[in-house]
């Protein structure tokens, strides 16, 4: 398996990959990951409506919810970032210490999710790379 | 080139050891005995050989490289080898081959030659270092050559047919260099010229008479290292000069002497009236040399037979731990440090009291002290172990069996347990206490947890299973299902017999439920009747959980409630639950499917709390994996619903509490009913035997979260990312559990049919 640097937590990601049955096909992490790329990018959309009503709560839960995910891959970066979202989204600091001021929590927020998605931009074309753009041409191997 | 090196010498000592008839028996044992020492004891003496070899004899340095082997032939032995080379080359590389190995051996003699002239002290060892060195150079350059030369050195003994390779100077210098490294052994012996020549007259013969050469010429200090290392060997004194024909050696004596002790060591020799062991050839025994000495050592375990370990002269008590440690390496090496071992000696008659060797005592001398003439078998030191064993680490954390394998004697701890305690011996013990708790859930369920022995489940049973496997009644079925390569794997570590014992109960359930029975068919407790009947249908699919919704299956579900347990139990491997995966993000949804469908275990799936309930509410469910942050209910609120329902409903200690009471349970569960509002009744309440188990998952480690959650009414979280690792861990603790209650009450239903 690939070394995907310190973006992706090669333990879990590599349990991931170990759950294919078939290693050229990838029938089970292809669709998983690739499935990740298109939920973020629908919880980036969502983030951004979100941002724009100003609904600190909404973002919180969709940091969390593609936390839930980005950590179940093992993409730490995106998950770190989100962790920051559902962390402002709860008027809080990282370190939850409770930040009252919303326009900062959402100055926050904003940064972070600009930052989420090029992490997340970047890494889906890591993965695309590394799964190959159909099962056929699959240039996945160790 | 280190690797090399190592293994080239091993080969070498190989075959020495192995080396064909010699002239004299004598010089023939003197060289298994140097092989052996040099292979036990090769490091220590080869890193001797070479400090010491190149200073006594620039040759020996040169033997380092092969291709500067010939060139700084500055040694008599040095031309004859190149002079040999030449034949060599002249010589066809066919059949004539044997003259190049001979040259070979001569370059190697030469390297050693130096050495034995200069001292006594490096005679054997000096052969060896050069030797590897020339090895090592070899294979660098020209690996197959080398290669093959040494191959064909190994198993000709001394003949090497020169390969093609001689034909280019570089090349036949490393051969060469190989083959004296093959030859080392025997050409320390050789440190006069006069064996070279020998050889060099020789080289056209075959390899054996080139090695029956060197051998007769091994001056005497090499002999009298022999001697040291190996005692038994004592062999003729060698003449400086090449003696061919020798006595045969004395039977193997140890040598008590350390090698400064020249007089005693020659009064040994030449005296005789010191071996305890055998009086006959002592005057022909070898002079010694002092330095680089060994000697043996008897060591034994307490009431065990005897082992002779190689010690050199200056080792310390410590340094012979270290060497009994690779002795016994199996049943020592591989749960003691040195530092464990203790040695006791145990004085003759007695003058003196025994006593435990301190690890800083010279081993040689204390012996000498002891032992004065010599060390006998039964005189061997007596190595003790501390009981407690050195600490390892556990694969996993639980260190319940810890008490046993404090308890247990080195002897009876066998790494395989130990490794794998999940399932250690400690198990069993823990089983009955699991199985009385089972009753009431999940107190007891922390005990299982705590414990970590899944796999007791089966085994405690004991009594009951007996009974169980006793009915008549019960068909016995081979294996339907797959048992799931978890608990394959488990029992493989554990080995344990309780395990499989399960197993094969399992098999017998699925027999049973194999046949479809109507859902309340029996008469015993509904519960029990529904179980038989979930089982029945669930078994076999249960790699695919979520199978297109049957009647028979939901039968299932709810039956399974009380049944699922025993149903797990039917099934080999993972207990067969079903595990209800609460989890809004489909991503997270999906891996742990995969992963439970790995697991093979029945499973449903919620997306949110309220769906959670419902389903939960279908009865069935042994565990739930619930995520924490659900949209429409979240995880928390979830649980707290569903305990609610569980008290409302008379669901878990109480009910279950007293397996043995079926009945009343039922009677409770209908005043129960009666009492709380309609909605909150479960309409299948046989299907709900035990309190669910809940498994927060939990996105952050926070330990609030942690509380909030187990305050809420979960069991046992696990942290996200979800593990499979874990998660099995997780299932196998639970589910067995679970298992452990349904297996009572379905015992108890069997005790009522």
């Amino acid at each position: 398996m690939p070394d995907f640097g310190d973006d992706v937590d090669n333990a879990i990601f590599s349990q991931i990959l170990e759950m294919d049955e078939n290693e050229d096909e990838r029938d089970f992490s292809r669709p998983l990951v690739l499935g990740f790329f298109d939920q973020a990018s629908e919880t980036f959309e969502q983030m951004q409506q979100a941002l724009d009503d100003k609904n600190l709560d909404e973002l919180s839960t969709l940091g969390h919810f593609l936390k839930g995910s980005s950590a179940t891959l093992g993409f730490n970066k995106i998950r770190d970032s989100c962790q920051i979202i559902q962390q402002y989204g709860h008027r809080m600091n990282v370190d939850s210490t409770a930040e009252p001021d919303e326009e900062v929590c959402l100055k926050k927020i904003t940064d972070a999710l600009t930052a989420v998605k090029a992490d997340t931009t970047e890494l889906e074309k890591v993965m695309r790379k590394f799964f190959g753009p159909a099962p056929d041409e699959d240039e996945a191997e160790e | 080139m280190g690797d090399l090196k190592s293994k080239l010498r091993a080969k070498i000592s190989r075959r020495h050891s192995g080396i064909p008839p010699l002239p004299s028996s004598g010089t023939g044992n003197q060289k298994s005995n140097l092989s052996s020492h040099s292979a036990e004891s090769d490091s220590a003496a080869t890193g001797g050989r070479a400090k010491d070899a190149p200073p006594n004899a620039p040759t020996a340095v040169p033997g380092h490289d092969g291709s500067d082997t010939q060139q700084s032939a500055n040694t008599p032995g040095g031309q004859l080898t190149d002079k040999q080379k030449q034949d060599a080359k002249q010589n066809p590389p066919g059949p004539l081959a044997p003259a190049a190995p001979v040259g070979d051996a001569a370059s190697g003699r030469q390297a050693d030659g130096p050495g034995p002239d200069n001292a006594a002290n490096i005679d054997s060892v000096p052969v060896p270092a050069s030797a590897t060195p020339g090895d090592g150079h070899g294979p660098d350059r020209t690996d197959r050559s080398t290669e093959i030369a040494s191959e064909q050195l190994s198993s000709d003994n001394e003949k090497r047919p020169n390969p093609s390779h001689s034909s280019s100077s570089s090349a036949a210098a490393r051969p060469a260099g190989a083959a004296a490294a093959a030859v080392d052994e025997p050409k320390p012996r050789v440190s006069t010229d006069a064996a070279r020549k020998a050889r060099l007259s020789d080289r056209p013969v075959s390899a054996d008479l080139s090695v029956s050469t060197s051998r007769p010429a091994a001056p005497a200090p090499s002999s009298a290292r022999q001697q040291d290392s190996v005692e038994p060997l004592p062999t003729t004194p060698l003449p400086p000069s090449n003696s061919q024909n020798r006595p045969p050696g004395p039977p193997r004596r140890q040598s008590l002497l350390p090698g400064r002790q020249t007089t005693l060591i020659r009064t040994l020799l030449n005296g005789g009236q010191l071996d305890d062991l055998d009086q006959g050839v002592i005057e022909q025994l070898l002079p010694i040399s002092a330095t680089m000495v060994t000697r043996k050592l008897w060591v034994k375990r307490p009431s065990a037979s005897a082992t002779i370990v190689t010690i050199n002269e200056e080792d310390l008590v410590d340094d012979v731990r270290e060497l009994i440690l690779r002795k016994y390496g199996n049943s020592l090496g591989r749960q003691f440090d040195a530092p464990d071992l203790t040695l006791r000696i145990v004085p003759r008659e007695g003058q003196r009291q025994e006593r435990v060797l301190g690890p800083e005592e010279p081993m040689a001398r204390t012996l000498d002290a002891y032992f004065p003439g010599g060390q006998t078998v039964e005189e061997a030191l007596l190595i003790d172990i501390p009981l407690r064993r050195t600490p390892r680490a556990s694969p996993r954390s639980g260190p319940p069996h810890a008490q046993h394998m404090t308890s247990a004697g080195y002897d009876d701890v066998r790494p395989l347990e130990a490794n794998t305690d999940y399932f250690g011996p400690g198990a069993i013990a823990h089983i009955p206490v699991t199985i009385a708790g089972a009753p009431n859930g999940p107190t007891h369920a922390i005990s299982v947890i705590n414990t970590g022995h899944v796999p007791q489940v089966p085994s405690p049973g004991g009594t009951r299973q007996r009974q169980y496997r006793d009915r008549s009644d019960r068909p016995r079925v081979a294996r339907q299902h797959t048992s799931s390569p978890t608990i394959l794997n488990v029992v493989g570590a554990g080995g344990h017999p309780a395990t499989i014992a399960v197993a094969s109960n399992h098999e017998q359930v699925n027999a049973q439920a194999a046949p479809p029975a109507p859902p309340l068919p029996t008469p015993p407790t509904q519960e029990s009747t529904a179980v038989s009947i979930p089982r029945t249908g669930t078994p076999p699919p249960r790699s695919s959980s979520p199978r297109p919704p049957a009647t028979t299956r939901q039968k299932k579900k709810k039956l399974a409630d009380a049944p699922t347990l025993p149903a797990g139990i039917l099934n080999g491997g993972v207990p067969p639950i079903n595990v209800l995966i609460v989890e809004d993000n489909i991503i997270n949804l999906r891996l742990l499917e995969a992963f439970v469908k790995r697991l093979k275990v029945r499973w449903q799936t919620a997306m949110n709390g309220r769906e959670a309930v419902n389903k939960w509410r279908g009865g069935g469910f042994h565990l739930v994996l619930m995520d924490i942050q659900l949209p429409v209910m979240s995880g928390l609120e979830a649980t707290r619903e569903i305990r609610r329902l569980e008290r409302m409903n008379s669901i878990g200690a109480f009910s279950t509490s007293s397996n043995t009471d079926d009945n009343d349970k039922g009677g409770e569960a209908d005043e129960s009913k009666s009492e709380m509002a309609e909605e909150d009744k479960l309409g299948n309440r046989e299907m709900f035997k035990s309190p669910v188990i809940i498994v927060a998952l939990t996105a952050s480690s926070l330990q609030s979260d942690r509380h909030e959650a187990l305050a809420a009414g979960c069991n046992d979280f696990l942290t996200k990312p979800v593990t499979y690792v874990w998660l099995e861990r997780k299932v196998m603790e639970w589910g067995c559990m679970q298992a452990l209650i349904d297996f009572d009450g379905w015992r108890k239903w069997k005790s009522y049919s």
